[in-house]
């Protein structure tokens, strides 16, 4: 170590620097409290002693000025003195000293004290550098986070999370607190949105939600039902989360054209459903374990179905706001989310109150951190606007000119989904894209009544109260489990006419047919039905044949309704 | 939060007991106690009595205990959960995968 000494005694400064040199120590001297300093600036010692009384600043003052010049966190002072009094020594510890010395020195005592200091000043460079190296890592660690982040987001995109319907809360951070809140537009109008949540924090739970979200968007666009996705995620979930990482999740379809909510929770506190016109809320409980969990053998899905109109509101959530604490660790629970949901008036989103009473709840808002909440309203109905093409270039291309058919029969009316499918066919013809939401619409609707009121003879009358409403889908779910004849043919013909093309969409059912002119009677006061005005507005003709068993709807689309 | 276990004199049960929260604090603690038990009990029973509070990390510690001893062939018993427990429990439908006294 370089060690100064200031002593105006000469013999003593001699002797102790003698001792120091002796036991392999650098040595600087000064003779007065300015050159003390001078020296000190000159040559960064490691340790200093200081006799208390010197000519121009004395030992407590040089000490004070070392002290403020230091750069060092902690620099070590020893007091040399022949003051006795309790007192006086208090005083150089107060004066910021670390020890004293009583003089007439003892060169064993010194060694020990000289030997002490150098163990303390190794610990506070070790300290110290272990504190830079720690921060280097943590800037880096956030640097990387950050990029992460990005691409995390890029992936993880919100989608139509912005839209007017919807109002939601989600932490910053939230990607590192394993909480993901997706939402897309269905193709045939309305949304489907997913909250989920990774058990654990961090790097796993972010990577988890990676394959999550790319399901999610992937298989919506190409308009898979929730429970082909489900399958999908489930089995892929199972397949890269660790035995005992698993993901809680509500996801949910509304259907505009329907008004229609399809719901499905499993593992996640209750949602609730909101009528404001009849002043009712309906827990939806989860039914299912959470995802990642369930090999895919066992893995079945069952979703609920409810009315969802423009009177009603979906809020759902994360277990973070059930399970923030106020400051004695109880507990905000779901009681308290209860009475919120229910007093919250119409001049506040009820996202906005219900963090706001948990912030109160909490003491201080940093608890809210961890909270995720979803609301979502009525989204209003799809314009079915023919989009423009991305790719300005009109050529025929793909499946331009086909015939694509298939007939479904028995059990497997009610194990596959034939729209994406088809849909998929159809629009490897490029110039359909733009009409991807029509051409969606008019399938499913044509399909969807050959299985409901064809195959299944329901009646869709029952739909016209939320109970019947229920009712309807479970009738639907139990007809189709017990469904062993039976068959629906769909055929779709695409053929390129001088301008465009037209689909010529004929569908065969075994059902007993309807009286057409009837319906079309009842269509016109209510919503729910066969959705004929709509198939009318989107397509150019279409003509119901053999007592309604069969139908053939005709969609001409020009290559002038791409360009805009 | 303690965790003990005992195995039966005939060895072919375990018992793990939780002493207050089951959440992460227990994580090793938690797969001490079935681990080191050869050959792998063929019943476990989980005596949550004195269990005041789970959270999801214990769900997941479950799980694992789950596929350590077999997976859906094993044979768990969660016993005596107090209602908030309970409720979690229901919440994640654990009762499907074991067996909730």
């Amino acid at each position: 170590m370089k060690i100064l000494i200031a002593d105006d005694n000469n013999t003593e400064r001699l002797i102790l620097s003698r001792v120091l040199e002796n036991i392999g120590h650098e040595v600087v001297q000064a003779e007065d409290g300015p050159t003390a300093i001078t020296q000190f600036d000159n040559h960064a010692p490691d340790l200093v002693f200081l006799d208390v009384l010197m000519p121009g600043y004395d030992g407590y003052e040089v000490a004070e000025i070392i002290i403020k010049e230091s750069t060092r966190p902690w620099f070590p002072i020893i007091f040399l003195t022949s003051l006795t009094e309790a007192s006086d020594l208090a005083k150089c510890i107060d004066a910021g000293g670390d020890d004293f010395v009583s003089k007439p020195i003892n060169r064993i005592i010194i060694k020990a004290k000289v030997d002490a200091f150098e163990r303390i000043i190794n610990l506070y460079d070790t300290v110290a550098e272990q504190r830079e190296r720690i921060q280097f890592h943590h800037e880096h660690l956030v640097q990387e986070q950050e990029a992460a982040k990005k691409i995390f987001n890029n992936i993880a995109h919100r989608g139509c999370l912005e839209s007017d319907n919807i109002h939601y809360h989600l932490s910053p951070m939230s990607i590192f607190n394993g909480d993901l809140m997706l939402a897309a537009e269905l193709p045939m109008g309305g949304m489907r949105l997913m909250l989920a949540d990774f058990t654990g924090h961090g790097l796993p739970a972010a990577i988890g939600a990676l394959p999550a979200s790319e399901i999610f968007y992937g298989m919506t666009t190409k308009g898979f039902s929730i429970p082909d996705m489900m399958v999908e995620m489930n089995t892929r979930l199972y397949n890269v989360l660790p035995r005992g990482v698993f993901c809680c999740v509500i996801v949910f379809d509304i259907d505009s054209l329907g008004h229609r909510l399809t719901i499905w929770n499993a593992g996640a506190p209750d949602s609730y459903l909101i009528d404001q016109k009849r002043n009712s809320i309906q827990l939806i409980h989860s039914v299912h374990l959470p995802l990642g969990i369930q090999s895919p053998q066992k893995f079945e899905i069952n979703c609920s179905e409810f009315e969802f109109t423009e009177h009603h509101k979906l809020i759902a959530v994360t277990d973070g706001i059930i399970e923030a604490t106020d400051h004695n660790s109880e507990m905000f629970g779901e009681k308290r989310m209860l009475e919120c949901i229910k007093n919250a008036s119409t001049d506040m989103s009820i996202c906005d109150k219900l963090l706001s009473e948990v912030g109160i709840y909490c003491g201080e808002l940093d608890q809210a951190d961890d909270v995720s909440i979803l609301e979502v309203g009525f989204p209003g109905k799809s314009n079915m606007a023919v989009t423009s093409l991305q790719d300005s270039t009109v050529t025929v291309s793909g499946t331009s000119d086909s015939v694509i058919s298939l007939r479904l029969r028995g059990q497997s009316l009610g194990n596959f989904d034939p729209i994406p499918m088809f849909l998929q066919t159809l629009l490897a013809c490029k110039e359909l894209m733009p009409h991807r939401a029509r051409i969606f619409t008019v399938l499913s609707e044509l399909y969807n009544n050959a299985l409901d009121h064809g195959v299944l003879s329901l009646d869709s009358s029952i739909k016209n109260d939320p109970q019947g409403f229920a009712k309807y889908y479970q009738q639907r779910a139990q007809g189709l489990k017990e469904l062993d004849v039976g068959f629906v043919n769909v055929s779709v013909d695409h053929r390129p006419t001088a301008t465009g093309g037209e689909l010529i969409f004929e569908l065969t059912d075994s059902g007993s047919g309807f009286d057409v002119e009837e319906i079309v009677k009842k269509e016109n006061q209510n919503y729910s039905g066969r959705g004929l005005p709509l198939l009318i507005s989107l397509c150019d003709s279409i003509e119901y044949l053999e007592d309604g068993t069969r139908v053939q709807a005709i969609y001409r689309w020009d290559h002038d309704d791409i360009r805009d | 939060m303690a965790v003990t276990s005992v195995t039966s004199a005939d060895g072919k049960s375990l018992t793990i007991s939780i002493v207050g929260r089951f959440d992460f604090s227990a994580h090793q603690a938690f797969r001490d106690s079935y681990e080191k038990v050869i050959p792998v009990p063929g019943e476990i029973l989980v005596d949550m009595k004195e269990t005041t509070y789970l959270d999801s990390s214990a769900l997941g510690m479950l799980l694992l205990l789950r596929d350590h001893s077999g997976g859906d062939s094993s044979q768990i018993s969660l016993l005596g959960c107090n209602e908030d427990i309970r409720k979690i429990l229901t919440i994640s439908n654990f009762e499907q995968l074991f067996k909730i006294i």
